[in-house]
């Protein structure tokens, strides 16, 4: 996990469990974690700290993860920083879109564990 | 009654009571039928209609049919007694002819059963109401369906995250992340994890089978090559098998190119199959997968020495659910989705999928699929 030490990662993700756990895997991994648990927070948050990588749910309340992927996409600041999205929803409908906008992957998050997350982190940075 | 009736209506309950006589006792067919119960010839067989026939009224024979019929279906199911009532009235058809033996004989069989019989003698009005009747009960159920599918995404998706955040815990416990255990703590908490996964793959087939055939359910083409999909999928099975004392072989024959396919779900066919073949198999076990192409088409083979599948219930394999008697013994854990999913994937991409097998002999599965390059 020595490709995460100080690399800025920004997770949306709405569910407490799960964010608690990928920021305690990643913060051991060397990572510097930036959470956000909503779409505007994320969109703020990309713009002003310009993670190295961005992973976003889908589900969320408010502005859906789609959404958030397509306005990162549109803004230049933001535009060139790899995004992975990490949802349990995968319609194929859903994962289209978030190709077709520029997203490097796709990923259930239930058929993935932590290190495999962290691999595919590794594999846009 | 005229003649001709009372022989035809004496003819169809004798052959009642004998089709159910191969399968219930006499004593039920008795208590049944009552005085309609055809008298029993030499040794019991060959006798003739009652001779109550002629002094019974119509629905009070359609009543009594109605009755044996009902003790045929439960104990048989619909699909089987459907079978045996065709067969009866097609004999009757030929003994006599269609027009007599639908005017006699269909009002005597209770009305779900010989629907193609029926229709042909429907006038255009009650055949009109029939097809509004059928096509409103149709929407009914694919209306049904379709919100039955929505509740089962949305249970498996809220099951998901749950189960995520249970996993990707376990796992950081049984990897130490979080400090270390006993060895019995460890393997306490792997068992867990095992059962977690087990969950995780339920839900994941759960929410495939029910979009399976609805257009959520898509299959996404891009070339792969199937050879190495398949060295993956033993390769990955080989330790399995090894503690089984299975042994795992593949061979291709012909030239086998990259093909149009979606690579995960086939991946899955091949994964199921082989599982399965894993599972099922008997101490020594012999597993062989082979690949073939013939033409433009790609013919697959998993064959294994295994425990086989008991005759009677061939018919049922690819269903929803569905688990072999055997199978539910040597293996209680299975869940019955994996043939049905697997069926519908070969379809979707164009193919078809058999098998052949003999309980405690072994089985084998084939399916084709076209080679699209």
């Amino acid at each position: 996990m020595d490709g995460l030490t100080g690399k800025k990662i920004l997770w949306l993700e709405d569910d407490k469990f799960l964010s608690n756990l990928i920021a305690q895997k990643l913060s051991k991994g060397g990572g510097q974690l930036i959470y956000c648990k909503n779409g505007d927070e994320a969109i703020k948050a990309a713009s002003e700290q310009k993670p190295d990588v961005i992973l976003l749910d889908i589900l969320l309340p408010g502005m859906d993860g789609i959404e958030v992927l397509s306005k990162l996409k549109e803004n230049p600041e933001t535009k060139n920083i790899p995004v992975i999205m990490f949802s349990n929803v995968d319609d194929k409908s859903k994962v289209d879109q978030s190709i077709n906008l520029g997203a490097k992957g796709f990923f259930v998050k239930a058929t993935m564990d932590l290190d495999q997350i962290i691999q595919e982190i590794l594999k846009v940075l | 009654m005229d003649e001709q009736t009372k022989t035809t209506v004496g003819d169809f309950v004798t052959m009642l009571s004998d089709t159910a006589g191969d399968f219930l006792s006499k004593e039920k067919i008795k208590t049944v039928l009552g005085d309609l119960m055809p008298s029993s010839g030499f040794l019991g067989i060959g006798g003739g209609p009652s001779s109550a026939i002629a002094s019974t009224s119509s629905e009070e024979i359609a009543r009594r049919a109605k009755s044996l019929i009902d003790l045929f279906v439960a104990g048989f199911g619909f699909a089987f007694t459907e079978e045996q009532l065709e067969n009866i009235y097609s004999k009757l058809e030929k003994k006599y002819s269609p027009v007599i033996a639908s005017k006699t004989i269909i009002p005597l069989i209770p009305s779900e059963y010989l629907e193609k019989y029926r229709l042909q003698y429907l006038s255009k009005e009650e055949l009109e109401a029939l097809v509004m009747e059928k096509t409103r009960a149709n929407k009914e159920l694919r209306e049904l369906d379709q919100k039955k599918t929505e509740f089962i995404t949305i249970v498996a998706h809220q099951l998901r995250t749950p189960l995520t955040g249970m996993k990707w815990t376990l796992n950081m416990l049984v990897k130490g992340d979080l400090g270390q255990f006993s060895d019995e703590q460890k393997k306490a908490l792997t068992k867990c994890a095992e059962n977690n996964e087990r969950l995780i793959t339920l839900v994941e087939k759960v929410l495939s089978a029910s979009q399976l055939g609805l257009a959520q359910y898509e299959i996404h083409l891009g070339k792969a090559d199937i050879i190495a999909i398949v060295k993956d999928v033993i390769s990955a099975n080989s330790s399995y098998a090894r503690a089984k004392s299975v042994t795992l072989d593949l061979k291709t024959e012909g030239d086998i190119p990259e093909m149009m396919i979606d690579r995960d779900k086939m991946r899955s066919v091949f994964e199921n199959l082989v599982d399965n073949a894993i599972k099922y198999s008997r101490n020594p076990g012999k597993v062989s997968v082979e690949l073939r192409r013939k033409d433009g088409v790609l013919e697959c083979k998993v064959e294994d020495n295994g425990i086989g599948l008991p005759a009677d219930e061939a018919g049922q394999l690819f269903s929803k659910f569905f688990r072999a008697k055997n199978a539910r013994e040597a293996e209680p854990d299975g869940n019955g989705l994996g043939l049905f999913i697997i069926k519908g994937i070969i379809e979707l991409h164009g193919g078809k999928i058999w098998f052949e097998s003999k309980e405690n002999q072994g089985t084998v599965f084939y399916f084709t699929i076209p080679i699209q390059q």
